[in-house]
């Protein structure tokens, strides 16, 4: 499976998109998959991130180096007991490494794991240059039926942000079981706006 | 709906909006002549949608100021 992150450039913003492809073979439609983070997994990159070695790790917890790389390779689970210490060396809390990870780019959702799209949520995010901070969590479902009662971007006022969001491929996206962020944009200004579907 | 304003040297306010009102406020707007079916199914789903949120809100806006202002359903 390769990942691809394709950044615009223009004098005004900076435009980047996540995209993960399938591996070759798979049907033509899957080109997004979705990747799947194991607790394992996520002790790893922790561990990285933290510049930790395995011995290290393994010191501090009180077991085998051994049992660490079992952890990371998904042949066994820690210890229940030994979570909060774990959590603790890793500088996350015990909470945030069971979780499983945030989809932080484009996936196609296979049909089994699919949320129906009513059930998702548009989050668009905008962090402006000046400090101020504004989410909107817009579920699908209430979306599309404001969009269908006339309440859609032509009636937002002139020069919104939002007006030029195209919501119908967005729908259309989310039916077709893609989540995860579809873009982030950064312009010139230096605001940042990023748009996901969850 | 919860209208939650809480400026940063202010008193904390909240609203609480009947979102049929709110709803009956901007269909009346001209640029938006909504049947009265369509309202309906707009309040369907914000019935729906605040069990799709489970809690969270809808708009949230923190300035930069420390002004904060949050929409639930």
């Amino acid at each position: 499976m390769a990942s691809l992150q394709i950044s615009f450039f223009t004098p005004n913003r900076t435009v980047q998109v996540y995209i993960a492809f399938a591996p070759a073979g798979a049907e033509a439609e899957r080109l997004f998959i979705i990747m799947e983070c194991s607790l394992g997994q996520k002790i790893a990159e922790l561990r990285r991130t933290a510049n930790i070695t395995q011995e290290i790790l393994a010191e501090k917890m009180g077991v085998s180096p051994q049992a660490v790389s079992k952890w990371e390779t998904g042949q066994s689970c820690p210890d229940i007991m030994l979570l909060k210490n774990l959590s603790a060396t890793l500088g996350v809390t015990v909470d945030e490494l069971l979780s499983p990870k945030k989809i932080d780019h484009a996936v196609l959702v296979p049909d089994a794991q699919r949320k129906k799209s009513e059930d998702m949520l548009l989050r668009i995010v905008i962090h402006s240059s000046e400090g101020d901070d504004i989410k909107l969590n817009l579920p699908l479902l209430l979306l599309t039926t404001l969009i269908e009662a006339g309440f859609g971007p032509d009636s937002f006022p002139s020069g919104s942000a939002l007006k030029n969001v195209d919501f119908d491929k967005i729908i259309r996206l989310a039916q077709a079981g893609v989540a995860g962020q579809l873009i982030e944009i950064k312009d010139a200004e230096g605001d940042i706006i990023s748009i996901s579907l969850e | 709906m919860k209208i939650t304003i809480k400026s940063s040297d202010g008193p904390k306010i909240k609203l609480p909006v009947p979102a049929n009102l709110l709803l009956r406020f901007l269909a009346k707007d001209e640029t938006a002549q909504t049947p009265p079916q369509s309202l309906r199914k707009v309040t369907r789903a914000l019935r729906c949608s605040k069990k799709i949120l489970q809690g969270e809100s809808l708009v949230e806006i923190h300035s930069a100021d420390g002004d904060h202002i949050i929409i639930q359903l």
